[in-house]
């Protein structure tokens, strides 16, 4: 592009606003400084406005009370701002009342109660925080720290979000206890029964909302799916390593174990018809090849957030717990290597695939980084040395001389959906290695 | 005339004089004509609101319209993906009003805009503020919270940046 210097200034110095569009703005601006603080009157504005605060709007349900109240005051035009404070008030109130009716107890004392829940930013006293099975004060961190937790969760998908954090709670639960030989048959039986209603919570809630139309909330339940998936494997990897050094605690643990198998399989035979579901929409919607690249971005960035997260913490993490973590990000950057040369190949199903295990191989590791840097393995414990949760599934199977039936109805699952997409039939050799019970 | 009266009148004529400015800059960070009168617009409601709570003038108007402007953009661009010149035009990029159909125009001022944003911004504030909006040195330094030694450096370089980017 040749031009004279002179020339550009002068086209650059001639971007002005036009005469009617500046006596616009400044009539705007006259009939602002004439409005009391009665803001609901504001003049229409430039058709961008309109849109703006629609995407303003929608975007509220995915924040916290805090955020809302900080957002609404600091960054939005003042009928929007009018508007959420009205529509907060409201949930305000539904919550008071909820709150009454769950814990029976009276008004002052559900206002001090949200009024700690919101102070100290999620309902935890810090007595029952930290509670175990068994310990005095477990009760109150369920029946009233979590439910408050519960109760706060504005959005569906908040309330998933909470769902399979609580999975990996009860889990970490049942690790603390085995590590301090205190986890017995009755515990491991409560716990196993409490993760399990979490996760089938979380579960039906993932199916619902998945079919609701919104991508934002498509692609945030997406993410929750995947990490309540991570979080099993992750888990699963522990508990097998903390069979105890006592026949009670080894059969507890065993328990936990096999409730956690069971919800595992389950968990992965819905997320492979999902996945075979996902593929179909990428194909009709944005392309499937689109999507693929998508993907290939969520992946990437994904990994560069475990593995920043994994130089931050991973010195606190005993050393077992660091080569799983390593080995399960190293993992997880294979695979989306493997998925990108099933994309430069084409084969744009495989790689779409290949990119989700990738995230989930990674968010496993950031699972057990996360736990590992409040587990502390005494010393001979974790004998059994794990490599990968293919040798977890194969260790288990030596070990209890179970048939994994799970596996083979996941087989069953995969080999049906496979089935049904016939255009996806060459991808089946490219999952002939992956461990059982996945993709 | 009250106090209110006066810093109305105060306040529009701070409009008149610098909203086409204001327009400008946002103009050359958005590439798009209604989010630039957004924030023009919302940039001169945002001086309101300082002045009539404040209930002091602004010793330095025109670096204060500006970092108001510069921060309502920065809150934009975190939304705003990059764009080729094709999908500028295909997308409806408008730098021209409406009113004008020329299209030679638009693609000139697309050109404009696209050869701006490939400067980093301060780079692309400066030779705005110097050679569009004619500000000197000293001005642009106060305006920048720079010295003049940084601000005539960067003009410098920029400058011999843009000079070799337009001989094509």
């Amino acid at each position: 592009m040749k031009k004279s210097f002179k020339k550009f200034i002068d086209d650059a110095k001639s971007f002005s606003l036009g005469k009617e569009e500046k006596a616009q703005i400044r009539v705007y601006l006259e009939s602002r400084l004439r409005l009391e603080s009665n803001v609901d009157v504001l003049p229409k504005q430039s058709p961008k406005y309109t849109e703006r605060v629609q995407v303003e709007l929608s975007s509220f349900p995915t924040k916290g009370i805090r955020a809302i109240t900080r957002d609404t005051k600091n960054r939005l035009p003042a009928v929007v701002r009018k508007t959420e404070e009205n529509r907060y008030k409201q949930w305000l109130s539904q919550f008071r009342d909820l709150l009454e009716r769950e814990l029976s107890v009276g008004r002052s004392a559900v206002l001090g109660v949200f009024a700690v829940a919101v102070l100290i930013g999620g309902g935890s006293t810090y007595a029952a925080a930290n509670a175990l099975p068994g310990d005095v004060l477990y009760p109150i961190k369920i029946n009233i720290n979590e439910k408050i937790l519960k109760l706060a969760a504005f959005t569906h998908e908040s309330e998933v979000a909470l769902s399979v954090d609580l999975v990996g709670k009860r889990l970490s639960e049942a690790e603390f206890l085995a590590i301090e030989n205190k986890l017995t048959p009755a515990l491991a039986e409560q716990i196993s029964l409490n993760f399990e209603k979490h996760a089938l919570l979380a579960e039906g809630m993932i199916e619902e909302l998945k079919q609701s139309g919104d991508t934002k909330v498509v692609n945030k339940i997406a993410e929750e799916a995947n990490k309540l998936e991570a979080n099993l494997r992750a888990h699963e990897l522990l508990l097998i390593r903390l069979s105890g050094d006592n026949d009670e605690n080894d059969a507890a643990v065993s328990r936990v174990n096999y409730a956690l198998q069971s919800k595992l399989n389950e968990v992965t035979e819905k997320r492979i018809l999902r996945d075979v579901d996902d593929v179909k929409i990428a194909s009709t919607t944005v392309g499937l090849k689109e999507a693929t690249e998508g993907k290939a971005g969520a992946a990437f960035n994904k990994i560069e957030e475990v593995s920043k997260y994994y130089e931050q913490k991973i010195s606190d993490v005993e050393v077992k717990l660091q080569t799983d973590a390593s080995e399960r990000l190293q993992s997880a950057k294979n695979i989306y290597s493997e998925g990108e040369e099933k994309n430069e190949a084409g084969d744009y199903h495989s790689a779409f695939s290949k990119f989700k295990e990738s995230m989930r191989a990674a968010e496993e590791a950031k699972v057990l980084i996360f736990v590992g840097e409040t587990l502390k393995f005494k010393e001979g414990m974790g004998a059994v040395t794990i490599t990968s949760t293919t040798s977890v599934a194969k260790q288990e199977q030596k070990k209890n001389g179970d048939d994994l039936k799970a596996t083979s109805t996941a087989e069953k699952v995969k080999n049906k959906s496979e089935n049904e997409s016939r255009v996806n039939a060459s991808s089946t050799d490219n999952n002939s290695n992956v461990p059982p019970g996945r993709d | 005339m009250t106090r209110n009266k006066e810093q109305e009148k105060a306040f529009l004529e701070a409009y008149d004089t610098y909203a086409d400015v204001i327009f400008r800059h946002s103009l050359m960070r958005l590439s798009d004509r209604d989010e630039a009168k957004d924030v023009t617009q919302e940039t001169f409601l945002r001086y309101w609101k300082y002045v009539s709570t404040e209930g002091e003038a602004v010793r330095n108007v025109r670096a204060f319209l500006y970092h108001v402007a510069n921060n309502l953009i920065i809150d934009h661009w975190r939304k705003k993906k990059a764009e080729s010149l094709d999908d500028l035009l295909e997308a409806g990029f408008q730098v021209a009003e409406r009113e004008e159909e020329n299209t030679d125009f638009e693609v000139e001022a697309a050109n404009v805009i696209l050869l701006f944003k490939t400067f980093p911004d301060r780079e692309r504030d400066t030779l705005v503020l110097r050679y569009v909006d004619d500000l000197s040195v000293k001005k642009i330094a106060e305006l920048m919270g720079e010295s003049e030694n940084a601000v005539s450096v960067r003009i410098h370089r920029a400058l011999k940046k843009l000079k070799e980017k337009l001989k094509g």
